[in-house]
């Protein structure tokens, strides 16, 4: 509706602009239309602003800043888009309406997400997968298990290698609890899509849920194999190596090539403490050589943790002084 | 016996608001008192004050836990306080048993405090506007868990005030341990939710 009042009065604002070219460029009521059409169309123009100004906010929220403040999503549709016409969006507002699903869903306010759920079903009736899953993943979150796993199924049969249902059929495993299913399944997933990093991840966390530190570590490995540029990666991997037990070592190894990539890691940090010192208490009876290098570098790293410290937050130093002389040998 | 006060209560209360769809975990401090035996005491009385979210997702890594411990442990020290429960909240929603790693973290921490008490989240009781507590306490002996919510009392201004604070949107200013590691400007000790607490009583 504001839409077109806003494109009618710009095609009005257009034909004066003619009428006068045509008629007479100085006739005082023309210019007084168009002023009154000018000052229509620009108030017009203020409330779809505000609406795209909203719109900017909301896609901040969901796709620039990447954080999944999903209640912060709920409360700007309740506050304000809800209220608000959106035909002015255009076709954003698919894109809106699958967003405040997902965020809705996760808040447990279903409600919401049949709202939305129903409009994008008017739009793109059953012929359309995407929304076809999204209705899947609405049975999900009331407990209705077996139609979400039937309308994968469906969705399978008709194109085996839509990754993103047999994605979401795996995650149904999680939810009914049936953990060594879904990392079975899982693998054979991940036999065709190797370069999937969120799926090695999901995998990984799997794994670590079960305890089985071996094969997390082995996921991790994949990870870094993928993407070693990742700070993230690294220290993953030493982590799980040392959480393993037999291997400080490589944990050690791996915290420093955390290090290398981003300087600011303090976990790895502190990792180069706890792995260096645990290799300097097994060796304490064997050369002196290696343990003088271990030693060096657990009070490098403590000078680094205490100098990050005292820069970031100086209260919190008499603490964590103690704390790092309480881990010493 | 044991009971606990308005801050711990909703701290507990704010880092399950702040990350609903993840297992987190965290650390409850109770009074230090002067006789600490070092073998378990059932008649003992804990009275927890405070706490220290842990960590939210992948909770059986070891290395950030034995940092968080030294460093709650070297907290504790300045403030006559002492590590004696610790909560834990599964994943799934339907699962409220102590798992795994529940275990083995418990152990860790009765190792320097016998008388330390496991804190189970019922996600399914996460609603406090139909109960009074979204946990259940455990006492651990023996690889056996015995429950023991019946001799724990919580009081109703804490449920008020957990409500109060997580409608002002509060669970978004939690900090937990990994909030501190990804960032270490982040407080673990939460001083801003006690200021939050103390101007929501008036």
């Amino acid at each position: 509706m504001v839409a077109v009042t806003s494109f009618i009065a710009m095609l009005a604002t257009t034909l004066v602009d003619l009428a006068k070219l045509y008629f007479d460029p100085w006739s005082t009521w023309l210019w007084v239309i168009r002023g009154v059409l000018l000052f229509f169309s620009d108030k017009i123009k203020t409330r779809t602003w505000i609406l795209y100004s909203k719109k900017a906010d909301f896609q901040q929220h969901v796709t620039i800043e990447n954080r999944r403040a999903h209640d912060e999503i709920v409360d700007l549709w309740t506050d304000v888009l809800s209220e608000r016409n959106l035909s002015s969006l255009g076709d954003e507002k698919w894109l809106i309406f699958e967003q405040v699903f997902k965020s809705a869903l996760h808040c447990s306010k279903q409600s919401i997400a049949r709202h939305c759920l129903d409009q994008l079903e008017k739009q793109f009736k059953s012929t359309s997968r995407r929304v076809t899953t999204l209705n899947a993943m609405y049975h999900e979150s009331i407990d209705d298990f077996k139609s979400a796993d039937d309308i994968y199924s469906n969705l399978l049969d008709e194109n085996e290698t839509d990754a993103i249902v047999q994605k979401r059929q795996i995650s149904l495993l999680k939810e009914k609890n049936q953990i060594r299913e879904a990392i079975s399944q899982l693998n054979s997933y991940l036999e065709l899509y190797q370069a999937d990093q969120e799926a090695w991840s999901e995998l990984c966390d799997l794994y670590l849920s079960e305890h089985d530190y071996a094969k997390a570590a082995f996921c991790a490995e994949e990870l870094l194999l993928i993407n070693p540029h990742n700070h993230l990666h690294h220290e993953r991997y030493a982590s799980i190596r040392y959480s393993q037990g037999d291997d400080y070592e490589k944990a050690r190894t791996y915290y420093f090539s955390a290090l290398k990539v981003n300087p600011a890691n303090i976990r790895a940090l502190y990792g180069i403490v706890l792995t260096s010192t645990n290799l300097a208490m097994k060796n304490s009876s064997r050369s002196n050589e290696n343990n003088q290098v271990y030693i060096e570098q657990i009070q490098w790293a403590r000078e680094q943790i205490i100098q990050k410290y005292r820069e970031a937050i100086p209260d919190l130093l008499p603490v964590v002084e103690l704390a790092l002389q309480s881990l010493a040998l | 016996m044991s009971d606990i006060n308005t801050l711990a209560f909703t701290k507990m209360f704010l880092h399950l608001a702040k990350y609903p769809e993840l297992a987190v975990n965290g650390i409850l401090l109770s009074e230090k008192t002067s006789s600490a035996s070092d073998e378990a005491d059932s008649s003992s009385y804990l009275h927890f004050i405070d706490c220290i979210p842990l960590f939210h997702g992948i909770l059986s890594l070891s290395p950030m836990l034995e940092i968080a411990l030294s460093q709650i442990d070297a907290y504790c020290s300045s403030k006559k306080l002492t590590i004696a429960g610790y909560y834990h909240a599964n994943e799934n929603y339907s699962d409220p048993n102590p798992n795994f790693t529940t275990l083995k973290i418990m152990e860790k921490i009765k190792e320097n405090n016998p008388n330390a008490v496991l804190f189970m989240i019922d996600n399914s009781l996460v609603d406090l506007t139909e109960n009074d507590r979204f946990y259940n306490v455990f006492t651990l002996s023996d690889r056996t868990w015995k429950n023991v919510t019946d001799s724990h009392i919580v009081n109703d201004e804490s449920r008020l005030s957990a409500m109060q604070l997580v409608n002002r949107k509060q669970h978004r200013q939690l900090i937990d341990f990994d909030n501190h590691l990804d960032s270490i400007s982040n407080d673990w000790r939460n001083p801003h939710i006690r200021n939050e607490l103390n101007a929501a009583s008036f």
